[in-house]
């Protein structure tokens, strides 16, 4: 699903956030990115849903090189892959309901489906019950959850996930993982970024370790 | 449908965009109604005058005085050549009687006056009406100038320089409108493209967090598109209405006692306020896409 071959990301001469990444993530695979902070975890993520270029070499997704679409197939690539951010990224002016069905009306899947969809994705992370709330009127654990419901809606080819469960309490982390197991279990390949080593350990997936912006599996 | 439901979307964002900064919108389209007020107006004192123009010349008539004691031979000649040529539409010769008596009846209160002179003074006449297609400045100049200097011809008198002048100054409250309204359009399509710009300001981080779930440039770039039409189209609403209300306060209070011109309906021509409306939403258009086209949208 996930092929990447010899990328170097550098932001100027001083900083080199990637260094020579070459790494395959199977399709159906569900598998963890760690790594003490920043080491490049967040950073991977963005080259492999193109909000960054790398600075050398090339990735794949799904077979496309993504490093060489053009501008206009952006779009069609970040709807086929769910991202859960790190800061969340929720639109503060709409409801949580519609953040979560934001993703299908840009898809122009007609409105009732849109709704009956997000309010699915709620439920399943336990938030149904605050469809009407804003973002800034929940906590971080729940804007959290909002953002993973999001990236689930529409079933993606891949979900990519950095830090989901940094703001939840250990019972709801574990709710999440299992929540994503489902998810791999229905074929969406899965890659979390995390450097919760117990929870690592606890669902015995494969590790991918990057450290210095170097990979070390 | 999914174009539907886009163009739905846009819309219900700018309206509640434009709702939401109502008091920044509502400047940005009081600047755009005042200016295509502006353009607006001039226009419409161009049409109202070309309207007075098309009437005098529709009644363009061309009055050949006659010499004295002329020979009835020539005067026959002169009257088959004038009707002869493409520009006459009628023909009518007034005595020297029949004009003292036309005298008499219009000036009731002169009507003594000939008498006091002891002599007809009035010549004799043929009044020509001019064809329609043939009322044009240079049409009645080639026309007179082929019979002033026929044989009996003693003056001629005409419209034309009434004419003449009406429609130069129709052509300058046009040509002025013109550039007025330009400039004053260059200003609304600079106001708006700063309050759409403002709100991109605003709103960058919701356009990035749509651009990173997979919206496409034109999905994130529509509403504020529409919305710049919207502000446009509004303020040529509110030109239109300033203008229907400016014409009525016109034309109740200022013409109604001009002879010249109280006759003539004051009107704003339709075509003219959807032009106004159409035109503010093309300046809407241009100021959005100007304002995104600076921006990292």
């Amino acid at each position: 699903m996930i092929q990447a071959f010899h990328v170097y990301k550098q932001y100027d001469r001083e900083s080199v956030a990637l260094s020579d990444i070459t790494l395959h993530v199977e399709k159906g695979e569900f598998c963890f990115l760690t790594g003490p902070s920043g080491a490049g975890k967040t950073t991977f993520l963005k080259l492999v849903f193109r909000e960054e270029l790398p600075s050398q070499g090339q990735i794949l997704v799904g077979g496309r090189n993504v490093t060489a679409i053009p501008e206009a197939q952006i779009p069609e690539l970040r709807r086929s892959i769910g991202v859960v951010f790190q800061d969340f990224k929720l639109l503060k002016r709409k409801t949580i309901l519609e953040n979560v069905a934001f993703v299908l009306r840009i898809l122009a899947v007609p409105h009732k489906e849109q709704k009956r969809r997000a309010f699915n994705a709620l439920k399943a992370v336990g938030l149904h019950h605050k469809m009407h709330a804003y973002p800034m009127q929940l906590s971080g654990g729940e804007q959290q959850r909002v953002a993973i419901a999001r990236a689930l809606i529409n079933e993606p080819m891949l979900l990519l996930a950095d830090e989901p469960t940094g703001n939840l309490d250990p019972g709801m982390a574990q709710e999440i993982m299992t929540l994503f197991q489902e998810v791999n279990a229905r074929g969406t390949t899965v890659l979390v970024a995390t450097h919760d080593r117990e929870m690592i350990q606890r669902m015995g997936k494969r590790v991918i370790t990057i450290q210095r912006g170097r990979v070390n599996e | 449908m999914p174009v539907f439901r886009a163009l739905a979307y846009f819309v219900q964002e700018a309206l509640t965009s434009l709702w939401r900064s109502r008091l920044i919108n509502a400047l940005s389209i009081g600047t755009i109604g005042v200016s295509l007020f502006v353009l607006g107006a001039f226009l419409t004192v161009a049409s109202n005058l070309n309207a007075v123009v098309t009437r005098w010349t529709e009644k363009v008539q061309v009055t050949f005085y006659l010499e004295d004691g002329l020979e009835p031979r020539i005067r026959e000649m002169l009257e088959s050549r004038l009707k002869d040529d493409p520009a006459v539409e009628t023909l009518t010769t007034i005595s020297r009687q029949a004009a003292l008596d036309r005298f008499r009846a219009l000036f009731h209160d002169l009507r003594t006056l000939p008498d006091d002179l002891a002599e007809n003074p009035f010549p004799e006449s043929i009044e020509i009406t001019v064809k329609n297609g043939h009322q044009s400045p240079e049409e009645i100049t080639r026309f007179v100038t082929a019979f002033e200097k026929s044989p009996g011809v003693e003056e001629v008198q005409y419209d034309l320089l009434w004419i003449q002048r009406l429609t130069t100054a129709v052509r300058l409250v046009r040509g002025l409108g013109g550039v007025l309204g330009g400039i004053l359009a260059l200003a609304s399509i600079f106001t708006i493209s700063n309050v759409i710009r403002l709100t991109v300001y605003a709103r960058q981080d919701e356009l990035d967090i749509m651009r990173l779930v997979g919206a496409t440039r034109a999905y994130v770039r529509g509403p504020f598109i529409v919305e710049g039409m919207l502000q446009g189209g509004l303020g040529g609403v509110v030109a239109v209405a300033l203008l229907w209300g400016g014409l009525r306060f016109v034309a109740r209070d200022l013409l109604a006692a001009s002879e010249l011109l109280g006759r003539a309906a004051i009107f704003m021509p339709t075509e003219l306020a959807f032009a106004i409306v159409l035109g503010g939403m093309a300046v809407g258009l241009v100021g959005s896409l100007v304002s995104l086209g600076r921006s990292q949208v």
